[in-house]
């Protein structure tokens, strides 16, 4: 963890005493605005959240009062069978999100890559999918496209003489998968473009001359420059995604059953239709455990892949 | 050789075109329902070519959804605003007094994103009713500016990290004081990272749902409690919602097209250094 | 002198009919009840206004589900505001997302809003946990031409009731509806089958099978989770088949036979013969599927009847035929029953002016304005008899006016089940913790509907949850 004190300034004078207790003041002037703005809203909150999840709080009983029911949310919620399905979901949506965002964007950070008339009007309508409303692509693509009774996509396969699926019913996750992936695919194909363009060209001059085809300079030049990028694409795609909530609770609900039902809807379903104040709490507690454990071991996994602060 | 990067150029435009027009469908597909009527939006066959009907058009800017649409503006920008006029001195701080801290600081701001929206809900509005902050753009531009502030100066932070050393040198030796260095030298050339850094706090903003719908009634909704008023469990509502969903994508969009040179940019440097 | 005396008499026999409100001539109606009571009203009486104090400045607001009656109210409210001077402002929010808000706002003491649009099922919690205030005390705060034109019994008893608790009303019904099919007259025809008025699930059963062939699906079922989607007809199929959710000691009954049947009988049809996505498809996915002419039946709320008689809307007018929710082994709790109805919220600081905006909405002239301005088949249906008594609306909405009449005033929610039960409700089951207890169950029942689970697996967990439930609310000692 050493080397990560040091950001990439190089050479930048890190002996001299003086120089660092004089920073010191300067810097607690610059950090705590904006630290103490962020700890207020988001710590309170969260201590405010752990409190009430010691609570029996029914939202809709309140002849039954709250009381304190010590860690019973917990070892309610952790020996349920739909935490650990919800648990299982998050993890296979966050990670199939992932790797076909990534996969996706790759391809057509690849292709944009290459010089070819209307190159910027294509791009500009890449990124579009990114900016529209969570809410608006739900509803896109399990209403107007996917629904297999009056949806166009689903009369495309029709006409084809195929029968529509019921994707949302048969497998939910898949549909929720592919609409996010529209969604997030342009947050991928961003990063990894601006990577690219930042491969220096000689390189791949110096490659072709060498006589390596184009599937070696992939692997060996392009890639390796990338990894980087993969890997701060990762680490914020992960954080996002984690959190996704609006497209669940618009497309399926959770459902059918809890085929597609996630922590953050989990969460939702409790303090909403359950009203346990106490109990969603508790649920909120435990994804936030969740993903320290995972960001964490991303992030380490993150510093070795990337060499964070080694020097340029 | 020429001919033969024609051919390339060729099967590259090619490919290029035929994937965007199926991705971006979608969103020209709802365009076009919300100049639909009930009926025609939902009939299949699909009708492509149709007479665009002005009336969900009408109906939505009635609804007063300019309304909408400024408040949605004004907490947005202001909370953008407050979370750069935070976060860039913040990111400053981090890197021009760097200290053993910096990972940990960092790691602690990305953690405050680990909690699920709807966990800190209720907390949150009882926070808020307290102060008699409920109803008011307020509580919306204090929740949103401590959301987006992380990101602002991860961002920041990777632009800093990147000037090289030899600017920074001078602005030490010219007896510049940390402000000076701040404005005069290192912002201007990091205005990319600006640029990212608005332009993602915007979106994430703008595209809030459950804040937005939680904390306002009628002082203070914002473009997605508008369109939630179209959907309804009874009744049909596609052409309409369409049109709200148009409507309400027009801003971030806009914003992200006339930026997006600028995003690549900003995105391309940010992550050479994480 | 012959002639006058008839003369006298006939005209004496109109103001009777006048008077009893026989009529639509309702301007004469009131200019006469005026006349009658000597009233002083503050704004032109006439057949689309109720007369109505004025409250210069005050401003109230009121929460609202986006339905299209209440959009269309929305739309009027104007009118509202012109006569009493009460601005009105609307949070209009989807079912569920409104039901989160107002519950938020009500349980936590913020009191934003005033008039709250609350349902049959809210109604009673609402009133027991003290979160709305009885209206008929403050109706009878309002001036006596008031209270004589609004005319609180015409409303009707059955629904006032399911509004009210331990016998005090709480809130005043906006619409209501019960359930019932709506089938396509001219499939029918083709095939040779007829549509009795008063069909059982068999018959319907058999219809379905018969008439799916090609893209033309036999009948059309909710299967969206949601204890106010899939549960609502299901458990009309439930109770016709002589099931229940709970014994008088509060044991789950889910895993009994006749709820078996039922839940099987509901699940393959509706898979075998019912709509594609029926997992994801609720009231408006089936009212497109019918609209559009995908789907040959379908048994749903009765307020669809008058989209689907609408040409802005449906691709079908004039081919919807309807008739009576189908029944099997008992008529009880065959039809469902649910109001929108408008409530005063306790912590309102304008309880008065909210309770003369309630007065507004839910009276006869409303309905009328609606009716006249845009067209009576819009009129919202349900709540009053002298809508039923309108030739107007009757005219319009001929087809289907005395069905759905009859079908709401004969739901009853206290005697909905074969055999005793412990609770009110017909589609629910009316304690606070079905909302949570439902939605886990409706999406059990989604899921064997989508084919992820059988019935029986989804049954015996559903019993689970429902034995906890009774247990965990303290209803089961």
């Amino acid at each position: 963890m050493a080397e990560t004190t040091r950001p990439a300034i190089r050479g930048e004078p890190v002996a001299g005493k003086s120089m660092a207790q004089r920073g010191s003041a300067e810097r607690r002037l610059f950090l705590f605005p904006a630290l103490i703005l962020v700890g207020v809203v988001t710590q309170v909150a969260f201590l405010a959240t752990i409190y009430i999840s010691l609570l029996n709080w029914n939202l809709v009983r309140p002849d039954l009062g709250t009381h304190f029911a010590g860690l019973s949310n917990y070892t309610t919620l952790l020996t349920s069978e739909t935490f650990r399905t919800a648990l299982q979901n998050t993890v296979t949506l966050t990670v199939g999100v992932l790797v076909a965002g990534m996969v996706v964007g790759l391809l057509l950070a690849l292709l944009l890559n290459r010089p070819f008339p209307l190159r910027g009007l294509v791009r500009t309508l890449l990124i579009t999918p990114f900016f529209v409303m969570p809410v608006a692509t739900a509803e896109i693509w399990k209403n107007m496209l996917l629904n297999p009774l009056f949806g166009l996509i689903a009369w495309l396969i029709q006409t084809a003489g195929f029968t529509p699926p019921d994707i949302f019913g048969t497998h939910p996750l898949i549909g929720i998968g592919i609409l996010l992936t529209w969604e997030w695919y342009p947050f991928f194909m961003l990063i990894l473009l601006g990577g690219l363009q930042s491969l220096p060209e000689d390189l791949i001059e110096a490659a072709h001359i060498d006589g390596a085809g184009p599937l070696a300079i992939f692997r060996y030049i392009t890639l390796p420059h990338l990894q980087r990028y993969i890997a701060i694409a990762s680490l914020f795609g992960l954080i996002y995604l984690l959190g996704i909530f609006g497209e669940i609770y618009v497309a399926t609900q959770g459902g059918p059953g809890d085929a597609s039902t996630t922590l953050p809807y989990l969460t939702y379903q409790t303090l909403f239709d359950n009203w346990e104040v106490g109990a969603a709490s508790a649920i909120g507690v435990t994804a936030v455990i969740f993903t320290i454990i995972v960001a964490t071991g991303f992030n380490r996994i993150l510093l070795r892949m990337t060499g964070y602060g080694e020097a340029q | 050789m020429a001919r033969k990067l024609h051919l390339g150029t060729v099967v590259t435009s090619l490919v290029a075109y035929a994937v965007t027009i199926a991705i971006v469908f979608p969103i020209v597909w709802m365009i076009m329902t919300g100049f639909k009527d009930e009926v025609s939006a939902y009939q299949m066959p699909p009708s492509l070519l149709f007479t665009p009907i002005l009336d969900n058009l009408n109906e939505a800017l009635n609804s007063g959804i300019m309304t909408y649409i400024e408040h949605s503006a004004v907490a947005v920008g202001a909370s953008t605003l407050v979370a750069l006029l935070l976060g860039i001195p913040a990111a400053f701080g981090l890197v021009w007094h760097p200290r053993k801290s910096n990972p940990n600081v960092l790691f602690w701001l990305i953690s405050t994103k680990f909690m699920p929206a709807v966990g800190v809900l209720i907390p949150l509005y009882l926070i808020f009713k307290n102060v008699h902050l409920l109803d008011t753009l307020w509580a919306l531009i204090i929740v949103y500016a401590a959301v987006n502030l992380p990101l602002v100066i991860w961002i920041m932070y990777s632009f800093f990290s990147d000037i090289p050393k030899e600017l920074l040198e001078a602005g030490r030796v010219d007896g510049a004081n940390d402000w000076q260095v701040l404005m005069r030298i290192i912002l201007p050339i990091s205005l990319p990272g600006v640029a990212v850094a608005t332009l993602l706090s915007v979106i994430f903003s703008w595209n809030e749902f459950l804040f937005a719908v939680t904390f306002s009634y009628t002082d203070a909704p914002t473009i997605p409690v508008f369109v939630s008023s179209y959907m309804t469990s009874e009744g049909l509502f596609w052409a309409r919602m369409s049109m709200a969903l148009s409507l309400a994508i027009v801003v971030p969009v806009l914003l992200g097209w006339a930026a997006q040179r600028q995003l690549i940019r900003g995105l391309t440097l940010g992550a050479v250094k994480g | 002198m012959h002639l006058r005396l008839s003369h006298l008499v006939g005209i004496a026999a109109v103001f009777s009919l006048v008077l009893t409100g026989w009529t639509t001539s309702a301007a004469k109606t009131i200019a006469a009840h005026s006349v009658a009571s000597g009233a002083r009203s503050h704004s032109a009486a006439s057949s689309t206004t109720l007369p109505l104090p004025r409250k210069n400045g005050v401003t109230i607001t009121v929460a609202t589900v986006g339905n299209p009656d209440q959009v269309a109210m929305e739309k009027l409210a104007p009118k509202f505001t012109a006569e009493t001077g009460i601005n009105v402002n609307f949070v209009t929010l989807p079912e569920d997302q409104l039901r989160s808000k107002v519950t938020t706002d009500v349980a936590t003491g913020a009191g934003k809003f005033d008039a709250v649009f609350i349902g049959t099922y809210d109604a009673p919690i609402w009133a027991k946990n003290k979160w709305a205030v009885p209206f008929t005390p403050l109706l009878n705060k309002l001036p006596a031409s008031t209270q004589s034109a609004y005319n609180l019994s015409d409303i009707f008893p059955s629904i006032r009731g399911a509004l009210s608790y331990n016998g005090t009303l709480y809130a005043v019904p906006f619409y209501g509806e019960s359930s019932m099919l709506y089938y396509r007259k001219d499939l029918f025809q083709a095939a040779h089958l007829a549509m009795p008025m008063h069909p059982t699930w068999a018959q319907v059963a058999a219809d379905a099978k018969k008439l799916n062939s090609g893209s033309m699906h036999g009948i059309c079922l909710r299967g969206l989770p949601g204890w106010g989607q899939v549960l609502a007809p299901l458990d009309t199929v439930i109770n016709t088949y002589g099931g229940r959710w709970y014994d008088t000691k509060w044991n789950a009954q889910l895993t009994s036979a006749p709820v078996k049947a039922a839940v099987n009988f509901y699940v393959n049809l509706v898979r075998n013969y019912g709509e594609p996505g029926a997992s994801s498809s609720g009231f408006t996915e089936c009212e497109t599927d019918m609209a559009t002419g995908k789907v040959a039946m379908w048994v749903d709320a009765t307020v669809a009847a008058g989209f689907l008689e609408d040409p802005k809307q449906s691709l079908e007018v004039g081919k919807i035929g309807f008739a009576y929710a189908p029944v099997q082994k008992t008529p009880k709790g065959s039809r469902w029953l649910w109001s929108w109805a408008l409530a005063v919220e306790g912590a309102s600081k304008n309880k008065e002016a909210a309770a003369e905006f309630i007065a507004w909405a839910t009276s006869r002239q409303y309905v009328n304005l609606v009716g006249t301005t845009n067209g009576w088949t819009t009129a919202p249906p349900g709540t009053r008899a002298s809508t039923y008594k309108n030739p107007q609306y009757l005219k319009a909405a001929s087809a289907f006016a005395g069905l759905v009449k009859t079908s709401i005033l004969s739901a009853n929610q206290h005697n909905a089940t074969l055999l005793p039960v412990p609770y009110v409700g017909i589609q629910y089951v009316d304690i606070p913790e079905f909302e949570g207890l439902g939605t886990s169950v409706s999406n059990l029942i989604s899921a064997a509907i989508a084919g992820n689970t059988s019935v029986d697996s989804a049954l015996s967990q559903a019993q689970k949850l429902a034995q906890a439930a009774a247990v965990k609310g303290g209803y089961k000692k």
